[in-house]
């Protein structure tokens, strides 16, 4: 378990960062600061991992707060939390030494992407193998991601998936792959070809509306795709022509 | 066609200009000519008529100054009264005069072949003499004696046309003159062929004259000449008896050009026509000329109208492609002087080198303007304060997060709004990919899913190779947004609205094009939101605003189109061309988001 202390002057928000966001399912402790002198105070007692601070407080500025902290500890990863617009801003920022940013409103898949590979950088650092869990694990992890593609099929992203199972996308695009020897495209795919198969029985449908329902751009290419994978046109499907296995 | 057009515009005109001299020059020839025709036909009827006249002069006074021998002279006349009173007792000395008067007479006869007899006439006495030796009863019937009777008193000679008998070879003419000292006259009948014969011998005459005879009394005696017959018979106005230099008379229904002299010794009017005939004539024979000339004319301008035209057309063209260089925004070098080859190009340079200036500024006065509007939106955008905004939004999301665990419409909603935010708020002026507008509309599409549910379908249709397309934020939205408050908000059935991009074939311009089968607009709608997507300041009026951002970042032709059938459906598309992308992905490099 990696340490990270969150800094943010509005209180719901530090607290809701450090609350509700399943933190310990990727692997770190979650402390919160409203106070960034307290912050330091804290991190001259308790030396800690990853800063997750705001930009822009009152009485210290997050800059000032990365100097500060970076002076105790300067092996710390800082990430910025921010709801400014300026590039150039946090281009200077990063050149401070600041890893990487998370634009307010944030989601969790911004927290799960960013801290993911956070925790690959510090595994290799420290030396530590990333955790190996039991098959169940896994099967377990499929199964969320195979009914959450069944429920999200129009409109799933492999973003969406990792938040329901916690983990980094390319994390879990890696584990789907290396575990359980499916692509999440492939996956996708399976899902929204075997609905359009329902979909093309189900005389309620018109041809034209299932590549919407789908969630296909255009029936162009959604055709192309229902070809593709089972070798016959959705017309044809429709026409009563089996497809092939 | 156009270039047909300025063509046949230019040729009339050039027609007109350089015709106007030549008629008129044509028309100072023909009066010039028709002077020196008319003046030419005066001179040659003076001068026939003067010849004939001293002609007739000259043959006839030989024969006055004959009869004059024996007309003066007493004895002869006394001689001849008594020979002619009692023919069958003559003296010998009469005998000797008749003698003498005889070989006078016959030698009249032989000197002027064309006088057929020649009598002695003297009042009161039955008998005249004949210039063939005899003595011949005076028939008071025959025509020479009614002439002689109805002869004035006071004239000392008269001409006289004898009237046609039968068994008389050809024509006659009577020649009478009075004895001075004694009642009585010499009476000459002249054959007119013979004398025609020598006219015609003695004096030239062109073919187009014909002189005429007339007498005292204003008869026509005879016609000489080899003009027209006309003549023979129509002449009926007498003229006056004086000579005359020349007029135009009306002869039974023809114009002459006349000429007068009078001849005192048989008191003969001789008079010359030359008629108008002969004066169109000559006129003719110029008219080919003319037509030649007229014809060179015509040709000539036909082939300068050619030149310049084509001149002309090569110059606008020239005109037309700096002109649309420079809404492409390519302008033309200060210095650049090719259209300085005549005076027309100097001017169209200047006048283009104005417009463009003024063009740049207006472009420049254009981009200002944006420049304020930016400012205002982002004033706007200050107000608002995203980061009270933003803050607020990620609170909201942890209380639904707490209240209604991880994954809910609330959270997904804000999850939603909080991206349009972030895209929409980004800086305006920095072009985005086309593929992260479209899936900025999605987001923005699922939102608007929740108010409306599924009464309408969207599809998209991105030509391949078009997704990395520089756009600018918020290019296609307001389009969408149109389709759905305008078309499928009031529409019963479920709609459908689609996107199109696509790469014309033709010009490889890219077409943007939003279609909708929802409610569309009547005529009058469809004027308003025309209208109202011309005014600049618009700011509420999401068309408007791309319209404006199209027109400033593409060109004035990359304006929306829209086209709307009422209960069919609307079309909103606008096109960009090729070079205007590319200076605008020049212009403004991209950032991704």
């Amino acid at each position: 378990m990696y340490q990270v202390v969150i800094v943010d002057d509005e209180k719901q928000i530090a607290e809701g960062i450090a609350d509700l966001f399943p933190w310990e399912s990727i692997g770190f402790h979650a402390a919160y600061f409203t106070d960034p002198r307290a912050a330091i105070l804290y991190a001259e007692s308790h030396p800690f991992d990853v800063l997750l601070s705001d930009i822009e407080m009152p009485g210290l500025s997050g800059l000032e707060l990365c100097q500060e902290i970076m002076k105790i500890n300067n092996e710390i990863i800082v990430v910025f939390l921010s709801s400014h617009q300026n590039f150039e801003y946090m281009r200077s920022a990063i050149q401070f030494g600041v890893t990487d940013y998370i634009l307010k409103p944030m989601k969790s898949s911004d927290i799960l992407e960013c801290f993911g590979k956070i925790k690959v950088k510090l595994d290799e650092k420290r030396g530590n193998e990333p955790d190996d869990e039991p098959q169940n694990y896994y099967d377990k992890i499929f199964r969320i991601v195979r009914d959450y593609l069944r429920d999200n099929y129009k409109s799933a992203s492999l973003e969406e998936a990792a938040v329901q199972v916690s983990l980094s996308p390319a994390y879990l695009s890696s584990i789907l792959k290396e575990k359980c020897g499916v692509r999440f495209s492939d996956l996708l795919l399976e899902t929204r070809m075997e609905k359009a198969k329902e979909l093309l029985r189900d005389i309620h449908y018109k041809s034209y509306d299932i590549a919407y329902h789908i969630g296909y751009d255009n029936p162009k290419s959604f055709s192309r795709a229902f070809k593709n994978y089972y070798g016959i046109t959705p017309a044809e499907y429709r026409n009563g022509k089996n497809v092939q296995q | 066609m156009q270039e047909k057009r300025f063509l046949i515009k230019r040729f009339r005109e050039y027609l007109i200009l350089f015709m106007v001299p030549v008629v008129l020059a044509i028309i100072l020839t023909s009066l010039l000519t028709l002077r020196m025709v008319l003046g030419n036909a005066r001179e040659r009827n003076m001068t026939v008529v003067q010849e004939v006249n001293s002609n007739i002069g000259m043959s006839l006074s030989a024969i006055l100054q004959q009869n004059s021998q024996f007309a003066n002279n007493p004895y002869m006349l006394l001689s001849l009264r008594r020979i002619l009173m009692d023919s069958d007792n003559i003296r010998y000395a009469d005998s000797i005069n008749l003698r003498s008067l005889n070989a006078s007479l016959q030698s009249i006869q032989v000197t002027f072949p064309y006088i057929d007899n020649v009598r002695l006439y003297l009042d009161g006495i039955d008998f005249c003499y004949k210039s063939n030796q005899t003595i011949e009863k005076v028939n008071k019937e025959a025509a020479w004696y009614k002439g002689y009777r109805r002869m004035d008193q006071s004239q000392a000679a008269m001409a006289e046309r004898l009237p046609e008998t039968t068994g008389q070879t050809g024509e006659k003419l009577v020649l009478y003159q009075r004895l001075p000292y004694y009642h009585g006259a010499v009476i000459m009948t002249v054959n007119l062929d013979r004398f025609k014969e020598q006219l015609r011998r003695s004096i030239e005459i062109d073919e187009t004259q014909s002189i005429v005879f007339i007498n005292s009394r204003g008869e026509e005696l005879f016609v000489w000449g080899r003009g027209d017959k006309n003549l023979e018979s129509a002449v009926t106005s007498p003229g006056t008896m004086q000579g005359e230099a020349g007029r135009w008379v009306n002869e039974g229904g023809k114009y002459y050009l006349t000429c007068a002299v009078k001849n005192e010794d048989y008191n003969l009017m001789i008079r010359s026509y030359i008629p108008f005939e002969y004066v169109l004539q000559v006129q003719k024979s110029y008219v080919p000329m003319m037509l030649m000339m007229i014809i060179a004319v015509v040709l000539a301008v036909l082939l300068i109208s050619y030149i310049t035209t084509k001149r002309n057309f090569r110059n606008i063209e020239a005109v037309i492609k700096v002109l649309a260089d420079a809404e492409n925004g390519i302008y033309p070098a200060e210095s650049n002087n090719t259209h300085t080859d005549d005076e027309y190009g100097l001017i169209l340079g200047n006048i283009i080198r104005l417009y463009l200036n003024n063009e740049k500024l207006e472009g420049e006065l254009l981009e200002k303007h944006h420049a304020q509007e930016v400012a205002a939106l982002t004033a706007l955008q200050a107000q608002i304060n995203p980061h009270f905004l933003f803050n607020t939004l990620q609170i909201i999301g942890f209380e639904a997060e707490k209240a209604g665990g991880r994954k809910n419409q609330i959270t997904r909603m804000t999850s939603n709004l909080a991206d349009i935010l972030k895209y929409a708020l980004a800086d305006a002026t920095t072009p985005i990919a086309l593929k992260d507008e479209i899936a900025y509309l999605k987001k923005y599409i699922e939102i608007q899913k929740y108010r409306f549910g599924e009464r309408f379908i969207i599809y998209y249709e991105v030509e391949e190779g078009l997704e990395e397309l520089p756009v600018f934020r918020l290019m296609l939205q307001p389009l969408i947004e149109n389709s759905i408050s305008h078309g499928i908000r009031d529409c019963e059935r479920n709609g459908y609205i689609k996107l199109t991009v696509f790469r014309r074939i033709s010009n490889h311009n890219i077409l943007f094009r939003v279609m909708d089968t929802g409610s569309g607009m009547s005529a009058v709608q469809l004027e308003k939101i025309r209208k109202d997507m011309q005014t600049f300041n618009v700011r509420n009026i999401g068309l408007a605003n791309v319209n404006n951002r199209l027109k400033l970042y593409f060109g004035e032709e990359a304006g929306l189109k829209i086209i709307s059938i009422r209960g069919q459906g609307t079309i909103v598309s606008f096109e960009i061309s090729e070079v205007q992308m590319k200076r605008y992905a020049e212009q403004h490099p991209q950032q991704t988001n």
